[in-house]
């Protein structure tokens, strides 16, 4: 009897069409994610501004034709920055979620895999994670590994690791008790086949559905360390950053630099929210 | 006066896929003191009946027909009246106690509060009440009981307490619904007998919902057999069993194990139950009745009452002789399929 | 009871005992060597540098220096500061009031306006209940930060009912300096909060144990609080708790919106600064708040709930 035989378990939840369970909400999220997306691909063709370089002369100006939104307290334009900006926010959640996503799937399969006590020190080390508050993790690493795009995302991505890990460790349990599983061990597999041939494609719809609630957050998180200065650095365009340069122009009574780099941040995310809570099943603030 | 009488009850459940009626007219009527069995398959509307009294039906259904408590309409109650009734003469057992209590608070306070706070007595008298009620059916221990959450008691134990509870405001009619399904069926017995000598007891009137005739037979006065959302027979135990004019009452009866006689196959009903909604013109049972005539599928039976009894068939008088035979296998055409017969038992768990 | 919060608690003091070693270990790793962050940049001679070595210990074997340092947060000496050489403790001490104000002020608002409003939305439906629906949502969505800079636009710097900096002092000024920066901290939790508590109370209206006590006659204002929000609040003082939690670390970014002198803006300075000594105590702080604020709920929800068996594993 070959594993091909076994009848695989129909655990996988297809849920039906995918555009039935999102709805015309769900639709609509996709829809903007799809418009930003663009937007932040096809920046150099919407705006030929540069992000990074603007005329003090020019600082503060309203909307204009040449100025579509305006310039900030650099004489930047602020359509070019948010644009640009879009690629920086997007890109870092889709790296922290993808790099969460992967670290958690890992850790699950190794527990599931070996269990008992490799599954107990993963526990333990989960545990351990726990303790800390994502944020404060965060920072932590940060400290350690010091400011910037890609130092950030890896930082608040191993904050993200044990949310992920946690809830597909269960998943891949479940999955490694049944019988198919087990009878791929009998014949002489080796757990690095049986778990990424067998294990693996049965939890993908968790890291994705993880994923996508994820996706938000970590937009917020990336956002909020960009705000601190721990993490993208000008003059880099990032919606974060953004609203925290505008903040003393604000105070100054010029608020559209931080309201719409807020705006967008807001927009995105619940866009985001709204596709992973569809996907999911699950309520808003339930952190995968 | 009837302490309950039930005149040409409809209910209809707005749906996604428009309305479904779940009960076409039903009509009853129960004498004080009396016990009324409601029997029929998972689906024929024995549990909306109960809550049509009560007004607990889903929310969204409209309800026609009258539903007489000592002759006051009880579906035209103002939201004080309704409650006052509710506190006062009528009381409610259903299915899982489990579910009945809620879990986080103790035994006491679910005894306690039908008293307190829905009829205004005082904590204290309310209380020995209780206590009283309590070692009336049958419990040992009345302190620890009433000192337990419902999660530490078993299923036996907590339906002695709605049991007790129900019993407590002394109402006039008792609405029991399937009481004993959900537990233990060594206990069963015991928790059915409990329930039946209170009621004596009290000279409490009581609508016994079950799918089980045997049962019924036992501890009811007469009984009502449901089909599709109708009461379609009317008649005490005895005559129900030496004699039922409803070819559905027929085959429920010929369906039941029967311990006596040793039977290669148990007889199953032909086809599956109808919900009352699928009922187009003429008997809801004809597509199932192997004595269907063919104009059982065009015109629809009244329920008639004839020299005692209750009928909704319109062959009820050419038939009399043979329904009332013994089980007639053959003459019904009744096919034998054991693995079906667990399938009652299933759905109405899940009802 | 005792046994489980003993246990919790010892299990509490094993969980900092590890997270000392970790971030302690950590800033070690941290790229760069550790006087290069004491000199911060200056050009010194060696010997100045050697001093400095052995000033910090720095030529102790890592453990060694671990173990100093441990003993020291044991005994209250969390060392000085790298920046400002001024003890750690007594920096920490002065800062914590007006963290304390700040997440206090905002569990408050989590729980009054958070509770509040999913309860009624639950138990009301209707308007208020889209109402609670669509502004959950959207409270959600809103990054404090942000929250923070529009607060700050439209009620101090238009309005200017609130002052723009500065945490006040005493119980008035307190309330007035801190009310924006509390507003801002607790609406993505008390938006949380209210979808879940409106979520619990839906699905507890639905108990058939609370249709029973309808058909029993029990009146509605008793029903509502003694069987659905009285359960409904099992599940909400998990998540409630969680947000409170939570608050230790979000702290930080309200703190740095409204320039706050809070311990939250001094972990931001340090983290920036490479201020290790500061930047390790107040790591070690907020995991002990974190810790024992997720053990009272643990707590708090044993007792309201009486299905949950003390004792068990706690893990």
């Amino acid at each position: 009897m070959t594993a091909q035989a076994l009848e695989r378990p129909a655990v996988r939840r297809r849920g039906g069409d995918l555009a039935d369970r999102l709805g015309p909400l769900g639709l609509a999220a996709v829809a903007v994610v799809a418009l930003i997306t663009l937007a932040a691909l096809c920046a150099p063709l919407i705006t030929s501004h540069d992000p990074a370089i603007g005329s003090v002369i020019e600082r503060y100006q309203g909307p204009s034709a040449e100025h579509l939104l305006g310039t900030d307290q650099s004489g930047r334009d602020l359509l070019a920055r948010l644009l640009y900006g879009a690629r920086t926010s997007l890109l870092g959640a889709a790296v922290v979620v993808l790099l969460a996503g992967a670290g958690g799937a890992l850790l699950a399969l190794v527990a599931a895999w070996f269990g008992r006590t490799v599954d107990a020190l993963v526990g333990r080390v989960l545990d351990l994670l726990f303790a800390f508050p994502n944020l404060l993790l965060a920072i932590l690493a940060v400290a350690v590994f010091g400011t910037g795009l890609g130092q950030v995302t890896v930082a608040l991505a191993i904050a993200y690791v044990p949310y992920t890990a946690r809830v597909l460790r269960s998943v891949a349990l479940r999955e490694r008790r049944l019988g198919y599983v087990q009878a791929a061990e009998l014949q002489g597999l080796s757990g690095l086949v049986v778990s990424v041939r067998h294990i693996l494609p049965n939890i993908a719809p968790q890291i994705l559905t993880g994923a996508a609630i994820n996706f938000g957050y970590a937009m917020i998180d990336l956002a909020a360390l960009s705000f601190l200065g721990l993490g993208v650095q000008p003059p880099t365009a990032d919606w974060g950053l953004m609203v925290s340069q505008g903040k003393d122009s604000l105070l100054q009574g010029h608020a559209q630099q931080s309201v719409f780099a807020g705006v967008c941040i807001v927009v995105a995310v619940a866009a985001f929210s709204v596709i992973g809570e569809r996907l999911g099943g699950r309520k808003a603030g339930g952190r995968a | 006066m009837n302490v309950l009488e039930l005149d040409d009850v409809r209910l209809d459940l707005p749906s996604k896929h428009g309305d479904r009626t779940l009960l076409r007219g039903v009509s009853l009527s129960l004498a004080p003191g009396e016990a009324l069995g409601l029997v029929g398959e998972s689906g024929s509307g024995k549990s909306m009946t109960l809550r049509t009294v009560l007004r607990t039906e889903p929310a969204g259904a409209r309800v026609t027909g009258r539903v007489l408590l000592d002759g006051r309409d009880v579906r035209t109650l103002g939201a004080a009246d309704l409650r006052r009734v509710r506190a006062d003469a009528i009381a409610m057992i259903s299915q899982n106690p489990r579910a009945a209590l809620n879990p986080v608070l103790r035994v006491a306070r679910f005894l306690v509060e039908g008293l307190c706070d829905a009829r205004g007595e005082s904590r204290e008298a309310a209380t020995r009440r209780a206590r009283d009620l309590l070692a009336q059916v049958g419990i040992a221990d009345v302190d620890r009981c009433m000192a337990s959450y419902p999660h530490q008691l078993s299923g036996g134990m907590l339906q002695r307490v709605v049991i007790a509870a129900a019993v407590a405001s002394a109402p006039r009619l008792l609405l029991a619904d399937e009481p004993t399904t959900a537990l233990d069926v060594t206990t069963q017995s015991e928790v059915m007998a409990i329930l039946d000598g209170q009621r004596r007891e009290h000279g409490m009137a009581m609508l016994f919902v079950t799918h089980d005739l045997e049962l019924a037979s036992a501890v009811c006065d007469r009984i009502a057999v449901l089909y599709a959302g109708e009461i379609v027979e009317i008649a005490t135990p005895a005559q129900l069993h030496a004699a039922p004019r409803h070819p559905y009452t027929r085959l429920l009866l010929d369906s039941r194990p029967n311990i006596a006689a040793r039977v290669p196959a148990l007889p199953v009903i032909p086809g599956r139950p109808i919900a009352a909604y699928e009922v187009e013109g003429g008997c809801a049972f004809a597509a199932r009745c192997p004595w269907a005539a063919p104009r059982c599928e065009r015109e629809e039976p009244a329920l008639v009452h004839d020299a005692g009894r209750t009928t909704r068939c319109l062959r009820a008088g050419e038939l009399a002789d043979e329904l009332a035979g013994a089980p007639a296998d053959d003459a019904a055409g009744v096919s034998g399929a054991p693995a079906e017969t667990g399938r009652d038992g299933e759905t109405e768990a899940r009802a | 009871m005792l046994r489980f919060v003993l246990r919790r608690l010892g299990a509490l003091a094993a969980t900092l005992l590890i997270s000392s070693f970790l971030v302690f270990s950590a800033m070690y790793a941290a790229p760069g060597t550790p006087e290069s962050f004491l000199v911060q940049g200056r050009t010194v001679s060696p010997e100045v540098l050697a001093s400095i070595r052995a000033q910090y210990g720095l030529d102790d074997p890592f453990l060694i220096r671990y173990w100093n340092w441990l003993g020291g947060v044991l005994t209250g000496d969390l060392g000085e500061s790298l920046t400002t050489r001024q003890d750690v403790a007594s920096l920490l001490a002065s800062r914590i009031p007006t963290t304390l104000w700040l997440t206090l002020y905002a569990a408050v608002l989590i729980v009054v306006f958070g509770v509040l409003a999913g309860a009624l939305a639950g138990l009301r439906g209707g308007a208020f209940d889209t109402g609670v629906l669509l502004g959950s949502s959207v409270g959600f969505a809103v990054p404090t930060f942000f929250a923070a800079v529009l607060l700050m636009s439209v009620f101090s710097v238009t309005l200017g009912w609130f002052p723009v900096f500065g945490s006040g002092s005493g119980f008035a000024g307190r309330i007035e300096h801190l009310t924006l920066p509390a507003v801002a901290l607790a609406l993505p939790a008390a938006a949380v909060v209210a979808r879940i508590t409106r979520t619990a109370v839906v699905e507890e209206r639905e108990a058939e144990h609370v249709s029973v006590a309808l058909a029993r006659g029990v009146p509605w204002r008793v029903v509502a609080r003694r069987h659905i929000l009285r359960n409904a609040m099992l599940p909400v003082t998990t998540i409630v708790g969680v947000n409170i939690a939570a608050l230790v670390a979000g702290a930080a970014v309200v703190e740095h919106a409204f320039t706050l002198d809070g311990v939250g803006a001094m972990l931001i300075n340090s983290v920036q600064q490479k201020d290790f000594a500061v930047v390790q105590a107040v790591a070690l702080l907020l995991v002990a708040v974190f810790g024992v604020v997720n053990l009272v709920i643990d707590i708090l929800y044993a007792v309201i709930d009486p299905r949950v068996q003390l004792g068990g594993e706690s893990a």
